[in-house]
Protein backbone atom coordinates (compact mmCIF):
# COMPACT_ATOMS: atom_id res chain seq x y z
CA UNK A 1 0.00 0.00 0.00
CA UNK A 2 2.84 2.36 0.83
CA UNK A 3 4.36 1.60 -2.54
CA UNK A 4 1.12 2.70 -4.18
CA UNK A 5 0.64 5.79 -2.04
CA UNK A 6 4.15 7.18 -2.49
CA UNK A 7 3.87 7.92 -6.23
CA UNK A 8 0.21 8.87 -5.75
CA UNK A 9 1.30 12.03 -4.02
CA UNK A 10 4.70 12.64 -5.49
CA UNK A 11 4.55 11.77 -9.19
CA UNK A 12 3.07 15.11 -10.16
CA UNK A 13 4.36 16.65 -6.95
CA UNK A 14 7.91 16.65 -8.20
CA UNK A 15 6.74 18.06 -11.52
CA UNK A 16 5.06 21.19 -10.38
CA UNK A 17 5.51 21.74 -6.66
CA UNK A 18 9.08 23.11 -6.51
CA UNK A 19 8.18 25.96 -8.87
CA UNK A 20 4.96 26.85 -7.11
CA UNK A 21 6.46 26.77 -3.63
CA UNK A 22 9.54 28.72 -4.65
CA UNK A 23 7.39 31.47 -6.12
CA UNK A 24 5.95 32.06 -2.67
CA UNK A 25 8.68 31.03 -0.27
CA UNK A 26 11.82 31.65 -2.37
CA UNK A 27 14.71 30.16 -0.48
CA UNK A 28 12.54 28.75 2.30
CA UNK A 29 10.76 26.33 0.03
CA UNK A 30 12.29 23.33 1.73
CA UNK A 31 10.22 24.05 4.83
CA UNK A 32 6.95 23.60 2.99
CA UNK A 33 7.44 19.85 2.96
CA UNK A 34 7.66 19.69 6.73
CA UNK A 35 4.77 22.09 7.29
CA UNK A 36 2.46 19.97 5.17
CA UNK A 37 3.21 16.96 7.39
CA UNK A 38 0.39 18.05 9.67
CA UNK A 39 -2.30 17.83 6.98
CA UNK A 40 -0.97 14.48 5.88
CA UNK A 41 -1.18 13.15 9.40
CA UNK A 42 -4.81 14.23 9.64
CA UNK A 43 -5.63 12.58 6.30
CA UNK A 44 -4.00 9.29 7.25
CA UNK A 45 -5.68 9.36 10.64
CA UNK A 46 -9.12 10.05 9.14
CA UNK A 47 -8.82 7.22 6.62
CA UNK A 48 -7.52 4.71 9.19
CA UNK A 49 -10.04 5.69 11.85
CA UNK A 50 -12.98 5.37 9.47
CA UNK A 51 -11.71 1.97 8.48
CA UNK A 52 -11.30 0.92 12.11
CA UNK A 53 -14.90 1.88 12.83
CA UNK A 54 -16.36 0.08 9.83
CA UNK A 55 -13.88 -2.47 8.53
CA UNK A 56 -13.72 -3.73 4.96
CA UNK A 57 -15.47 -0.68 3.57
CA UNK A 58 -14.21 2.48 2.01
CA UNK A 59 -15.31 6.04 2.53
CA UNK A 60 -18.29 5.85 0.15
CA UNK A 61 -19.83 3.00 2.08
CA UNK A 62 -18.95 4.67 5.37
CA UNK A 63 -20.79 7.80 4.37
CA UNK A 64 -23.96 5.87 3.65
CA UNK A 65 -23.71 4.22 7.04
CA UNK A 66 -22.97 7.39 8.95
CA UNK A 67 -25.23 9.99 7.38
CA UNK A 68 -27.94 7.91 5.76
CA UNK A 69 -28.81 6.99 2.21
CA UNK A 70 -29.49 10.34 0.54
CA UNK A 71 -26.63 12.30 2.09
CA UNK A 72 -24.39 9.29 1.55
CA UNK A 73 -25.22 9.30 -2.14
CA UNK A 74 -24.51 13.03 -2.34
CA UNK A 75 -21.12 12.54 -0.68
CA UNK A 76 -20.43 9.62 -3.01
CA UNK A 77 -21.24 11.79 -6.00
CA UNK A 78 -18.95 14.54 -4.73
CA UNK A 79 -16.14 12.02 -4.32
CA UNK A 80 -16.79 10.62 -7.78
CA UNK A 81 -16.85 14.04 -9.44
CA UNK A 82 -13.74 15.10 -7.58
CA UNK A 83 -11.89 11.87 -8.47
CA UNK A 84 -12.72 11.90 -12.15
CA UNK A 85 -11.96 15.61 -12.47
CA UNK A 86 -8.69 15.13 -10.58
CA UNK A 87 -7.74 12.19 -12.77
CA UNK A 88 -8.28 14.37 -15.81
CA UNK A 89 -6.21 17.22 -14.34
CA UNK A 90 -3.36 14.93 -13.40
CA UNK A 91 -3.31 13.27 -16.81
CA UNK A 92 -3.23 16.73 -18.37
CA UNK A 93 -0.36 17.80 -16.10
CA UNK A 94 1.62 14.73 -17.01
CA UNK A 95 0.83 15.07 -20.72
CA UNK A 96 1.75 18.78 -20.76
CA UNK A 97 5.10 17.90 -19.24
CA UNK A 98 5.83 15.11 -21.70
CA UNK A 99 4.59 17.19 -24.62
CA UNK A 100 6.39 20.36 -23.67
CA UNK A 101 9.74 18.88 -22.69
CA UNK A 102 10.24 15.76 -24.74
CA UNK A 103 7.72 14.91 -27.43
CA UNK A 104 7.21 18.33 -28.96
CA UNK A 105 5.39 17.33 -32.11
CA UNK A 106 3.18 14.57 -30.71
CA UNK A 107 -0.47 15.63 -30.42
CA UNK A 108 -1.28 15.83 -26.75
CA UNK A 109 -4.34 13.64 -27.26
CA UNK A 110 -2.10 10.71 -28.17
CA UNK A 111 -0.11 11.07 -24.96
CA UNK A 112 -3.28 11.39 -22.90
CA UNK A 113 -5.01 8.47 -24.59
CA UNK A 114 -2.07 6.10 -24.30
CA UNK A 115 -1.74 6.74 -20.58
CA UNK A 116 -5.49 6.40 -20.00
CA UNK A 117 -5.57 3.15 -21.95
CA UNK A 118 -2.74 1.77 -19.83
CA UNK A 119 -4.31 2.89 -16.58
CA UNK A 120 -7.71 1.48 -17.59
CA UNK A 121 -6.24 -1.91 -18.37
CA UNK A 122 -4.46 -1.88 -15.02
CA UNK A 123 -7.60 -0.91 -13.09
CA UNK A 124 -9.70 -3.41 -14.98
CA UNK A 125 -7.24 -6.05 -13.91
CA UNK A 126 -8.07 -5.14 -10.35
CA UNK A 127 -6.29 -3.90 -7.26
CA UNK A 128 -3.84 -6.77 -7.33
CA UNK A 129 -2.64 -5.83 -10.81
CA UNK A 130 -2.17 -2.24 -9.72
CA UNK A 131 -0.35 -3.27 -6.57
CA UNK A 132 2.01 -5.59 -8.34
CA UNK A 133 2.84 -2.98 -10.96
CA UNK A 134 3.49 -0.50 -8.16
CA UNK A 135 5.87 -3.00 -6.54
CA UNK A 136 7.95 -2.89 -9.70
CA UNK A 137 7.54 0.77 -10.62
CA UNK A 138 7.84 2.60 -7.33
CA UNK A 139 11.39 1.36 -6.63
CA UNK A 140 12.35 2.56 -10.13
CA UNK A 141 10.78 5.89 -9.25
CA UNK A 142 12.70 6.16 -5.98
CA UNK A 143 15.98 4.85 -7.34
CA UNK A 144 16.05 7.43 -10.12
CA UNK A 145 15.90 10.19 -7.53
CA UNK A 146 19.21 8.99 -6.17
CA UNK A 147 20.86 10.23 -9.33
CA UNK A 148 20.30 13.76 -8.13
CA UNK A 149 23.07 13.07 -5.62
CA UNK A 150 25.51 13.12 -8.54
CA UNK A 151 25.00 16.87 -8.45
CA UNK A 152 26.70 17.21 -5.06
CA UNK A 153 29.84 18.87 -6.48
CA UNK A 154 27.66 21.57 -8.07
CA UNK A 155 25.49 22.31 -5.08
CA UNK A 156 25.94 25.52 -3.15
CA UNK A 157 24.54 25.18 0.36
CA UNK A 158 24.74 28.91 0.96
CA UNK A 159 21.66 29.34 -1.21
CA UNK A 160 19.58 28.33 1.78
CA UNK A 161 20.50 31.60 3.55
CA UNK A 162 18.98 33.92 4.64
CA UNK A 163 16.53 31.62 6.39
CA UNK A 164 13.07 33.04 6.94
CA UNK A 165 14.13 36.49 5.81
CA UNK A 166 10.61 37.33 4.67
CA UNK A 167 8.94 35.85 7.70
CA UNK A 168 6.76 32.80 8.00
CA UNK A 169 3.78 34.05 5.95
CA UNK A 170 5.33 33.37 2.51
CA UNK A 171 6.25 29.88 3.69
CA UNK A 172 2.67 29.31 4.80
CA UNK A 173 1.39 30.56 1.46
CA UNK A 174 3.85 28.27 -0.25
CA UNK A 175 2.60 25.32 1.80
CA UNK A 176 -0.90 25.73 0.37
CA UNK A 177 -0.27 23.56 -2.69
CA UNK A 178 1.95 20.86 -1.13
CA UNK A 179 -0.54 20.30 1.65
CA UNK A 180 -3.26 19.77 -0.94
CA UNK A 181 -1.06 17.14 -2.57
CA UNK A 182 -0.44 15.43 0.76
CA UNK A 183 -4.18 15.26 1.43
CA UNK A 184 -4.31 12.85 -1.49
CA UNK A 185 -2.98 10.29 0.99
CA UNK A 186 -6.63 9.94 1.96
CA UNK A 187 -6.98 7.67 -1.07
CA UNK A 188 -5.70 4.92 1.17
CA UNK A 189 -9.33 4.57 2.15
CA UNK A 190 -9.84 2.69 -1.11
CA UNK A 191 -6.81 0.51 -0.46
CA UNK A 192 -7.34 -0.33 3.21
CA UNK A 193 -10.22 -2.80 2.73
CA UNK A 194 -7.95 -5.04 0.66
CA UNK A 195 -5.05 -5.17 3.08
CA UNK A 196 -4.16 -8.57 4.39
CA UNK A 197 -3.59 -7.09 7.85
CA UNK A 198 -5.72 -3.95 8.32
CA UNK A 199 -4.22 -3.23 11.72
CA UNK A 200 -0.97 -2.32 10.07
CA UNK A 201 -2.71 0.25 7.87
CA UNK A 202 -1.90 3.14 10.20
CA UNK A 203 1.76 2.22 10.38
CA UNK A 204 2.19 1.91 6.62
CA UNK A 205 0.19 5.06 5.99
CA UNK A 206 2.37 7.07 8.33
CA UNK A 207 5.44 5.52 6.74
CA UNK A 208 4.22 6.72 3.35
CA UNK A 209 3.66 10.18 4.83
CA UNK A 210 7.17 10.37 6.29
CA UNK A 211 8.72 9.11 3.06
CA UNK A 212 6.77 11.68 1.05
CA UNK A 213 7.71 14.58 3.32
CA UNK A 214 11.38 13.62 3.34
CA UNK A 215 11.45 13.19 -0.44
CA UNK A 216 9.83 16.56 -0.99
CA UNK A 217 12.37 18.20 1.30
CA UNK A 218 15.21 16.35 -0.42
CA UNK A 219 14.18 17.40 -3.92
CA UNK A 220 13.41 20.95 -2.82
CA UNK A 221 16.79 21.27 -1.12
CA UNK A 222 18.72 19.92 -4.09
CA UNK A 223 16.88 22.22 -6.46
CA UNK A 224 17.43 25.16 -4.11
CA UNK A 225 21.13 24.47 -3.67
CA UNK A 226 21.59 24.11 -7.40
CA UNK A 227 19.63 27.08 -8.67
CA UNK A 228 19.18 29.43 -5.73
CA UNK A 229 16.95 32.34 -6.73
CA UNK A 230 16.45 30.91 -10.22
CA UNK A 231 14.17 28.13 -9.03
CA UNK A 232 10.99 30.08 -9.53
CA UNK A 233 11.87 31.00 -13.10
CA UNK A 234 11.84 27.44 -14.32
CA UNK A 235 8.73 25.48 -15.16
CA UNK A 236 10.24 22.13 -14.20
CA UNK A 237 13.31 22.68 -12.02
CA UNK A 238 13.82 18.96 -11.47
CA UNK A 239 14.07 18.44 -15.22
CA UNK A 240 16.71 21.15 -15.53
CA UNK A 241 18.56 19.65 -12.57
CA UNK A 242 18.66 16.27 -14.26
CA UNK A 243 19.84 17.84 -17.50
CA UNK A 244 22.67 19.44 -15.58
CA UNK A 245 24.03 16.15 -14.29
CA UNK A 246 27.32 15.37 -15.92
CA UNK A 247 29.56 13.08 -13.94
CA UNK A 248 32.82 11.51 -15.08
CA UNK A 249 31.84 12.11 -18.68
CA UNK A 250 29.64 9.06 -18.39
CA UNK A 251 26.39 10.07 -16.70
CA UNK A 252 24.94 12.54 -19.16
CA UNK A 253 21.53 13.22 -20.68
CA UNK A 254 19.87 11.81 -17.62
CA UNK A 255 16.64 13.62 -18.37
CA UNK A 256 15.75 10.52 -20.34
CA UNK A 257 15.91 8.63 -17.06
CA UNK A 258 13.77 11.34 -15.51
CA UNK A 259 11.16 10.89 -18.22
CA UNK A 260 11.09 7.14 -17.64
CA UNK A 261 10.77 7.69 -13.91
CA UNK A 262 7.96 10.17 -14.35
CA UNK A 263 6.04 7.99 -16.75
CA UNK A 264 6.08 5.00 -14.39
CA UNK A 265 5.36 7.15 -11.34
CA UNK A 266 2.47 8.88 -13.04
CA UNK A 267 1.14 5.56 -14.28
CA UNK A 268 0.82 4.37 -10.67
CA UNK A 269 -0.69 7.69 -9.63
CA UNK A 270 -3.21 7.80 -12.44
CA UNK A 271 -4.27 4.20 -11.89
CA UNK A 272 -4.88 4.88 -8.18
CA UNK A 273 -6.94 7.99 -8.93
CA UNK A 274 -8.78 6.16 -11.67
CA UNK A 275 -9.49 3.25 -9.33
CA UNK A 276 -10.87 5.74 -6.80
CA UNK A 277 -13.14 7.29 -9.44
CA UNK A 278 -14.40 3.93 -10.67
CA UNK A 279 -15.01 2.56 -7.18
CA UNK A 280 -16.75 5.71 -5.99
CA UNK A 281 -19.19 5.61 -8.89
CA UNK A 282 -19.78 1.87 -8.64
CA UNK A 283 -20.50 2.06 -4.93
CA UNK A 284 -22.60 5.20 -5.08
CA UNK A 285 -24.84 3.53 -7.64
CA UNK A 286 -24.64 0.13 -5.89
CA UNK A 287 -23.50 -1.64 -9.03
CA UNK A 288 -22.71 -5.32 -8.76
CA UNK A 289 -19.12 -4.85 -9.90
CA UNK A 290 -16.94 -2.06 -11.14
CA UNK A 291 -15.15 -3.78 -14.01
CA UNK A 292 -17.59 -3.00 -16.85
CA UNK A 293 -17.52 0.75 -16.23
CA UNK A 294 -13.72 1.04 -16.27
CA UNK A 295 -13.32 1.65 -19.99
CA UNK A 296 -16.25 4.09 -20.32
CA UNK A 297 -14.73 6.00 -17.41
CA UNK A 298 -11.49 6.03 -19.36
CA UNK A 299 -13.19 7.96 -22.13
CA UNK A 300 -14.58 10.35 -19.52
CA UNK A 301 -11.13 10.79 -18.00
CA UNK A 302 -9.73 11.79 -21.39
CA UNK A 303 -12.56 14.29 -21.82
CA UNK A 304 -12.04 15.73 -18.35
CA UNK A 305 -8.35 16.21 -19.08
CA UNK A 306 -9.31 18.44 -21.99
CA UNK A 307 -12.38 20.19 -20.58
CA UNK A 308 -11.93 23.82 -19.64
CA UNK A 309 -8.14 23.63 -20.08
CA UNK A 310 -7.22 25.45 -23.28
CA UNK A 311 -3.59 25.79 -22.25
CA UNK A 312 -1.17 24.95 -19.49
CA UNK A 313 -1.32 28.39 -17.89
CA UNK A 314 -4.93 27.75 -16.96
CA UNK A 315 -3.78 24.49 -15.44
CA UNK A 316 -1.15 26.42 -13.49
CA UNK A 317 -3.75 28.86 -12.20
CA UNK A 318 -5.94 25.98 -11.15
CA UNK A 319 -3.09 24.34 -9.22
CA UNK A 320 -2.09 27.53 -7.45
CA UNK A 321 -5.37 29.12 -6.55
CA UNK A 322 -8.08 26.46 -6.56
CA UNK A 323 -6.52 23.08 -5.82
CA UNK A 324 -5.22 24.13 -2.36
CA UNK A 325 -8.85 24.54 -1.32
CA UNK A 326 -10.66 21.99 -3.44
CA UNK A 327 -8.55 18.98 -2.47
CA UNK A 328 -8.54 19.40 1.33
CA UNK A 329 -12.24 20.29 1.22
CA UNK A 330 -13.13 16.97 -0.37
CA UNK A 331 -10.43 14.70 1.00
CA UNK A 332 -10.00 16.01 4.53
CA UNK A 333 -13.01 18.11 5.48
CA UNK A 334 -15.66 15.58 4.45
CA UNK A 335 -13.99 12.61 6.23
CA UNK A 336 -13.47 14.68 9.37
CA UNK A 337 -17.13 15.70 9.25
CA UNK A 338 -18.07 12.04 8.85
CA UNK A 339 -16.01 11.14 11.89
CA UNK A 340 -17.55 13.98 13.87
CA UNK A 341 -21.10 13.02 12.93
CA UNK A 342 -20.34 9.43 13.78
CA UNK A 343 -19.10 10.48 17.20
CA UNK A 344 -22.16 12.66 17.77
CA UNK A 345 -24.52 9.89 16.74
CA UNK A 346 -23.07 7.54 19.27
CA UNK A 347 -23.81 9.91 22.13
CA UNK B 1 -16.13 20.17 -32.26
CA UNK B 2 -12.73 18.66 -32.79
CA UNK B 3 -13.30 16.02 -35.41
CA UNK B 4 -10.33 13.91 -34.40
CA UNK B 5 -11.51 13.69 -30.80
CA UNK B 6 -15.11 13.02 -31.77
CA UNK B 7 -14.31 10.22 -34.20
CA UNK B 8 -11.86 8.74 -31.72
CA UNK B 9 -14.41 8.74 -28.94
CA UNK B 10 -17.15 7.34 -31.21
CA UNK B 11 -14.86 4.56 -32.35
CA UNK B 12 -13.73 3.79 -28.80
CA UNK B 13 -17.29 3.80 -27.48
CA UNK B 14 -18.48 1.43 -30.19
CA UNK B 15 -15.51 -0.83 -29.57
CA UNK B 16 -16.17 -0.93 -25.83
CA UNK B 17 -19.86 -1.60 -26.44
CA UNK B 18 -19.07 -4.40 -28.85
CA UNK B 19 -16.52 -6.05 -26.56
CA UNK B 20 -18.32 -5.72 -23.26
CA UNK B 21 -22.00 -6.13 -24.14
CA UNK B 22 -21.90 -9.97 -24.06
CA UNK B 23 -20.59 -9.73 -20.52
CA UNK B 24 -23.24 -7.20 -19.60
CA UNK B 25 -26.16 -9.30 -20.77
CA UNK B 26 -26.47 -11.27 -17.54
CA UNK B 27 -25.97 -8.30 -15.29
CA UNK B 28 -28.86 -6.46 -13.62
CA UNK B 29 -30.52 -3.61 -15.44
CA UNK B 30 -28.82 -1.00 -13.26
CA UNK B 31 -25.38 -2.12 -14.42
CA UNK B 32 -26.43 -2.03 -18.05
CA UNK B 33 -27.95 1.42 -17.58
CA UNK B 34 -24.79 2.76 -15.94
CA UNK B 35 -22.57 1.29 -18.64
CA UNK B 36 -24.62 2.69 -21.52
CA UNK B 37 -25.19 6.07 -19.90
CA UNK B 38 -21.48 6.54 -19.18
CA UNK B 39 -20.69 5.83 -22.82
CA UNK B 40 -23.47 8.15 -23.90
CA UNK B 41 -22.33 11.01 -21.66
CA UNK B 42 -18.80 10.63 -22.95
CA UNK B 43 -19.96 10.60 -26.54
CA UNK B 44 -22.14 13.68 -26.08
CA UNK B 45 -19.38 15.56 -24.25
CA UNK B 46 -16.92 14.88 -27.05
CA UNK B 47 -19.19 16.81 -29.40
CA UNK B 48 -18.38 20.06 -27.63
CA UNK B 49 -15.24 22.09 -28.20
CA UNK B 50 -13.87 20.87 -24.91
CA UNK B 51 -10.81 22.99 -24.22
CA UNK B 52 -12.82 26.18 -24.53
CA UNK B 53 -16.03 25.04 -22.88
CA UNK B 54 -16.59 26.30 -19.34
CA UNK B 55 -16.41 23.29 -17.15
CA UNK B 56 -15.35 21.96 -13.77
CA UNK B 57 -12.50 24.41 -13.35
CA UNK B 58 -14.73 27.41 -13.95
CA UNK B 59 -17.21 25.98 -11.48
CA UNK B 60 -14.54 25.42 -8.84
CA UNK B 61 -13.16 28.91 -9.44
CA UNK B 62 -16.59 30.33 -8.75
CA UNK B 63 -16.98 28.25 -5.59
CA UNK B 64 -13.57 29.09 -4.14
CA UNK B 65 -13.34 32.70 -5.24
CA UNK B 66 -13.58 34.09 -1.66
CA UNK B 67 -10.46 32.14 -0.68
CA UNK B 68 -8.36 33.28 -3.58
CA UNK B 69 -6.99 36.23 -1.64
CA UNK B 70 -5.33 33.86 0.82
CA UNK B 71 -3.00 32.40 -1.79
CA UNK B 72 -2.65 35.36 -4.11
CA UNK B 73 0.85 36.76 -4.10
Amino acid sequence: MTLMLYPTVLATGFLSLPTITSQYAQNDLWMTGFLSFFMGFISVHAAVRLHELYPNENVIQHSERIVGKLAGKIIGTIFFLYSIHSTGTIIRLYAEFVNGSFLFKTPILIIISSMVLLASISVRGGLETMARSAVIFTPIFIFSLMFLLLLIPDLDARNIFPILSHGIIPVLKGTATPQAWICELFFMTYLLPSLSDPNKGRKWGNLALVAIVLSMAYVNLIVLFLFGPDTKDKSYPVLVAFRYISAAGFFENLEALLLAMWVVGNFVKISVFFYAAVLSLAQTLHLSEYRPIVFPMGILAILFSLWDLPDSSRLGTHLRYIAPFEIPAVLTLIPLLLLLINRLRKI
Amino acid sequence: MKLALFTGVTFAALLILWCDWPRMKEKPTKDKAAFVSLLLIGWLLSMLDLPNTPGPITLLEAIFKPFRGLVEK
